[in-house]
């Protein structure tokens, strides 16, 4: 496919750039846990790239990822074999927020920034009620294989996220899906003109990226393995970083998932082998914000001179 | 995001300076009865705090609670709301009320000068609790010296290392005070072993699913590290929980600050040498005492120091005496020191 | 008149876009005290023109000559030598005031800091002075016509000492009233020696207006005479390179089956409701002002904003029209009127626009069959004649007409065709050749069977292409016309006037209210 050119060769430079500066990224132990860490950004990364192909932005998937953790903390907490439902009822929690955020977004017309953080207000709000502000319990042990085992060192929720990445990419190409999402993005006025419930679209782009959120949140309770009540926190803007340099824009129907799963992989390994570098962290934080920077006006500027 | 920094900012004390040591007086006042001016005025304190936003702060407000009913105060309860915005107004409806005192956990440093000082204009006393404000128009200050508490968490460390060798460290929160004081005893230490390098894993800002993310990178890179150092209970944890994943098995000594009863039940599920602070969340026992007596009239220091104080003290393996198998993670080393079992259970604290 | 010489000039301009050539040695001349109008068919390169001689484009060879010098040109430097723009959508901000806007970019400054606002206030209310606006400089731009916007950007232009005027088709959003106002102003600048480069769809205009006529075609100027030289119809054939000729009296018709039965339709609240009956082959104008219910009425048949209440039947079964895919499954297809908000995704592929309506046929398993979907498309833009026809470019890179003919294909593609096809200002903005294709696309949509009601505000038009027409007015439908009794002064008398006040003028003596 055309368009697939630009990010596959900047990844293949930047794969080179890293063998030079830091060759220890391709010891087999650490592309283990870039992968263990990419399975987890990879998923919410999806999500967001769906909510931000329809004109909007999701600042309740770290929320969600939290209230996650939680749920199978405390379900576990009480009885052990609940792990199974814990998870089920994970998932039902993560679309239920999306399709919240969907009807206030496209019913009521709040915008998407206000509606998606006052319902992390909500998520988070809910959860202080519940815990007092302490959460109990413990991630099962049942639970950690998914992000600590796998097949040779490729583990088992790489798979997972990369097997919804694929399906994610496949329909929004070349299905009739991705065609709604695009159009609602681009000219709501037009899609609805043919037929197609903007509402409907939109609210599932939101349900989606609940759902792969509370995936994200369920396979990064598995990897951390500690109560963190706050584990979701630099995910909101980390997804939407990951998004934005692979390609994805604000405006709505800009962008591929494609590009946006390779920005999340270009993020990891940025992070990654600033901490690998074991710079002084003012310095990592430097380096990041830089490459970033060049990053996504590479980009752009490539992208605008391929548009002439 | 801002949620995280704000609790850290606060939970953090930024340490007081130059403090005499005021700490037997102010412990003599725990549980003392109350009304003992003659009368039989019941004073009234404002405690404006943090609010239930984490674990910290909960365990702090039971605290200041249970210590107002022991002392006959009437406490009035503000909450911060984990936000220093949503704190400033608080302060001022507290001031309103005319209360005897102020005890005031400030979430906003600079922001709470304002407000304090009109406080104390208004003869109110207020008495800052683990963090303080930018001028020093207050009655008192109550915080832990985390520099020099720091030190011999470090020196325990390099001993282990034999002076030698890499040192994985995981720093806290960029800019914030806590950090800088925390380092400033980690460096004072490690200055004088040039032999110990440091690998620098970056920053966890407080948080243990970053620590864990750290950890395991630098672990991954095939380095070998005689020692580890965590800014923060949350990096020593994370830190051991990426060591136990990456199926390490000799687990270098780790040190840090705030023990957790998570903390010590993973280094002793893992056999892990871990030394640590222990940093209760029972300084608002200490804030409340202290407010009672200056309510009352009595003089009190302007500066007490937590550090002091026995539950405050650092702690070296064995740990199994600090490990309380009955209560949950989530509750700091020594919170069992001044709530009771129900107490502690009413506030989620046991398993 | 020539001997004077220029104040700007072109000279061998070549730009590309990509692939596509959009001017080739192009030559152009604006002398001082003169109206040189540059005219074309849309896509015919006047815009990248206009974009190279204000700096907003650069040219891939020849040369912008200011006074005989050459100039490289950027959008301040164009300024700064006095060449000023007047957009069709004036670039101003809607927030700001008249002043404020006037001075946009060129503050004058007192001291360091402070803007000198006694300066700025002269000087501005003297440019609006002199094109006679009378608009205060306190106003909210916002609130302002578009006409007086278009003023306003002329009295930047002149306090920015312009001496060359770039007019781009300010009359395609202008009625006829304010269009007179920047007539007279630009004959008044003209006076007063300013060079003025007039762009405009309406040949009409130019006429009435210009002084020289460059003809654009493919890029490539294809005649430069004095005005004076030329007819209406040389113009039209240097542009469009063909006879167009007049259309064919439409046949007669039966008037057999009825496709669209309307009853009682009520459209909003003190609406009359609405009744009419659509047949098979036949063309119904719908004729009105602006703002008379027209486009309500085709919003309401689309299922784009449903009717108060009234019953429409397709075939002698009543239809619901509730949202837009009713109306798709009645076989009513609705082209709208503002083609780049409601008819196309300008970022869409040509060929995405084309499937958009009928992405469910073109869908297996919840994935877009891609063959069908290209030949659908390839067959649409054959079909439709869209130039040039490539269906995987970005539609935004079309030509208003082009534009319009894939709106028209992306509905009248669909299977089964749709029975009843409504098409609102179908022909506004575009040019003449692809006019006469559209009217040749109407021809068989009706030859193949269905009913086509044509809004349109052109009465030329509406009465050249309908077998029957509607006038509307203040919402209610005022009158209907049959082929006999078509005039442009009887519409428009129903139009302007409505029912009762056109019977009474005819009863003679009647004044309107």
């Amino acid at each position: 496919m055309r368009g697939y050119g630009l990010p596959v060769g900047a990844t293949a430079i930047v794969a080179a750039v890293i063998a030079v500066v830091e060759p220890g990224f391709y010891r087999p132990a650490n592309l283990h846990v870039v992968m263990q860490q990419y399975a987890v950004l990879g998923l919410v990364t999806i999500g967001q790239v769906l909510v931000l192909l329809v004109s909007g932005i999701d600042l309740s998937v770290g929320a969600v990822m939290n209230a996650a953790l939680i749920v199978i903390a405390l379900m576990n907490h009480y009885n052990e074999n609940l792990l199974l439902l814990s998870l089920v009822l994970c998932i039902l929690l993560g679309a239920g927020v999306g399709v919240t955020n969907g009807l206030l977004v496209s019913l009521r017309d709040v915008p998407p920034f206000a509606a998606t953080l006052g319902m992390t207000a909500c998520v988070q709000g809910a959860i202080l009620v519940y815990t007092l502000g302490i959460p109990a319990g413990n991630i099962p042990a049942a639970l950690r294989p998914v992000a600590l085992d796998g097949i040779g060192i490729v583990p088992y929720s790489l798979l997972i996220c990369l097997a919804i990445g694929l399906i994610v990419v496949a329909f929004l190409s070349r299905g009739t899906y991705g065609r709604m999402i695009y159009a609602v993005g681009r000219s709501p006025e037009v899609a609805r003109r043919v037929g197609i419930s903007t509402t409907t679209v939109r609210v599932s782009a939101y349900t989606l990226c609940g759902i792969f959120a509370a995936l994200a949140g369920i396979i990064l309770s598995a990897y951390i393995g500690y109560v963190d009540p706050a584990i979701g926190g630099t995910y909101n803007l980390q997804s939407i970083a990951a998004a934005v340099v692979g390609g994805v824009s604000f405006v709505g129907g800009e962008g591929k998932p494609a590009g946006a799963l390779i920005g999340a992989l270009f993020l990891l390994a940025l992070l990654n082998v600033t901490t690998l570098s074991s710079l002084n962290p003012f310095a990592q934080l430097i380096v990041q914000g830089v490459v970033m920077l060049v990053a996504v006006s590479l980009f752009h500027l490539v992208k605008r001179g391929s548009f002439a | 995001m801002s949620r995280d920094l704000v609790r850290i900012w606060s939970r953090r004390s930024r340490a007081g300076f130059a403090g005499v040591a005021a700490v037997l007086l102010a412990l003599t006042a725990c549980g003392g009865s109350s009304g003992s001016s003659g009368g039989t005025k019941t004073y009234t304190i404002a405690f404006i705090s943090q609010g239930t936003s984490n674990s910290w702060a909960a365990q702090l407000d039971a605290v200041a609670r249970k210590t107002a009913k022991a002392d006959g105060i009437k406490l009035v309860y503000f909450n911060g709301q984990g936000d220093a915005t949503k704190q400033l107004p608080e302060i001022d409806t507290a001031i309103a009320q005319k209360p005897d005192a102020i005890v005031l956990v400030p979430l906003g440093g600079a922001a709470d000068t304002g407000p304090v000082e009109r406080a104390m204009g208004q003869n109110i006393k207020v008495i800052l609790c683990d963090s303080t404000i930018t001028s020093t128009n207050y009655t008192s200050l109550v915080t832990p010296h985390a520099e020099t508490a720091t030190v011999p968490l470090a020196q325990w460390l390099a001993d282990k290392m034999n002076h030698q060798g890499n040192l994985l460290y995981i720093g806290g929160l960029p800019g914030n005070t806590t950090t800088t004081t925390y380092d400033q005893g980690f460096n004072s230490v490690m200055q004088k072993y040039p032999d110990i390098h440091i690998i620098n894993a970056g920053n966890a800002n407080y948080s243990i699913s970053t620590a864990k993310q750290l950890a395991a990178t630098a672990i991954a890179s095939g380095r070998t590290f005689a020692g580890a150092w965590g800014v923060g209970g949350e990096a020593v944890t994370g830190m051991m929980q990426a060591y136990v994943d990456a199926g390490v098995t000799s687990i270098p000594p780790i040190g840090g600050n705030s023990a957790t009863n998570g903390t010590m039940r993973l280094a002793i599920q893992h056999t892990i040498q871990v030394a640590s602070l222990q940093f209760p969340p029972t300084s608002s026992q200490v804030c409340i005492d202290t407010a009672f007596k200056a309510a009352k009239g009595e003089s009190v220091p302007k500066s007490i120091n937590l550090s002091d104080l026995p539950q405050y003290g650092p702690i070296f393996p064995p740990l199994d005496k600090y490990y309380k198998s009955q209560y949950s993670d989530d509750m700091y080393v020594g919170t069992d020191s001044v709530l009771t079992f129900d107490e502690l259970k009413a506030i989620n604290l046991v398993k | 008149m020539k001997a004077e010489r220029a104040l700007v000039s072109a000279v061998g301009i070549y730009k590309h876009y990509g692939g596509i050539r959009a001017l080739a040695d192009v030559s152009l001349e604006i002398a001082p005290a003169e109206v040189h109008a540059l005219v074309g068919e849309n896509g015919a390169g006047k815009s990248t023109l206009v974009k190279i001689m204000t700096g907003a484009e650069k040219q891939d060879a020849g040369q912008v000559l200011i006074d005989g010098t050459e100039a490289a040109l950027n959008p301040e430097k164009a300024r700064e030598l006095g060449i000023g723009a007047v957009y069709q959508e004036p670039s101003l901000i809607p927030a700001l005031t008249v002043l404020e806007n006037v001075f946009l970019g060129s503050e004058k400054q007192v001291g360091l800091r402070l803007l000198d606002h006694r300066r700025m206030r002269r000087e501005a209310a003297a440019a609006l002075d002199r094109i006679g606006a009378r608009i205060r400089l306190e106003t909210e731009v916002a609130s302002l016509s578009v006409a007086d916007r278009q003023l306003v950007e002329i009295a930047r232009a002149l306090v920015l000492q312009a001496r060359v005027l770039i007019f781009d088709e300010p009359s395609a959003v202008l009625s006829g009233i304010e269009l007179e106002r920047v007539f007279r102003v630009i004959k008044e600048l003209r006076s007063h020696g300013l060079g003025i480069l007039y762009i405009s769809h309406r040949l009409a205009e130019i006429f009435e207006l210009a002084d020289r006529a460059t003809v654009l075609k493919d890029g490539r100027v294809v005649a430069s005479r004095p005005v004076r030289e030329l007819s209406m119809p040389d113009l039209i054939r240097l542009m469009v390179g063909r006879d167009i000729g007049g259309r064919p009296p439409r046949p007669e018709l039966s008037r057999a089956k009825v496709v669209l039965t309307v009853e009682n339709l009520v459209l909003g609240q003190d609406r009359e409701p609405i009744s009419f009956q659509l047949h098979a082959g036949e063309v119904l104008g719908l004729a009105g002002l602006v703002g008379s219910g027209r486009t309500r009425l085709a919003n309401a048949l689309g299922g784009i904003r449903a009717a108060r209440g009234g019953v429409v039947t397709r075939n002698g079964r009543p239809v619901r029209l509730k949202r837009p895919s009713d109306a798709m499954r009645s076989g009513i297809a609705v082209i709208p009127e503002d083609r780049k908000r409601e008819g196309l995704i300008l970022g869409h592929s040509v060929r995405e626009n084309l499937a958009l309506p009928s992405l469910r046929d073109l869908s297996a398993m919840g994935m877009v069959r891609s063959r069908t979907e290209r030949r659908l498309a390839s067959e649409a833009v054959r079909a439709f004649g869209v130039r040039p026809p490539l269906i995987d470019i970005a539609s935004g890179t079309l030509s208003g007409g082009n534009q319009q003919k894939v709106v028209l294909g992306k509905w009248l593609v669909r299977e089964p065709a749709a029975e009843v096809v409504v098409l609102d200002e179908p022909t506004r903005g575009v040019d003449v050749g692809a006019k006469y294709e559209i009217y040749n696309l109407i021809d068989k949509l009706v030859s193949r069977g269905s009913g086509v009601l044509l809004i349109s505000s052109e009465l030329p038009e509406i009465i050249a292409m309908s077998d029957r027409v509607l006038v509307m007015s203040a919402g209610n439908i005022v009158g209907e016309l049959d082929r006999s009794e078509f005039s442009e002064e009887r519409i428009l008398r129903l139009a302007v006037l409505g029912r009762e006040q056109e019977v009474a003028t005819s009863e003679g003596g009647g004044h309107a209210a």
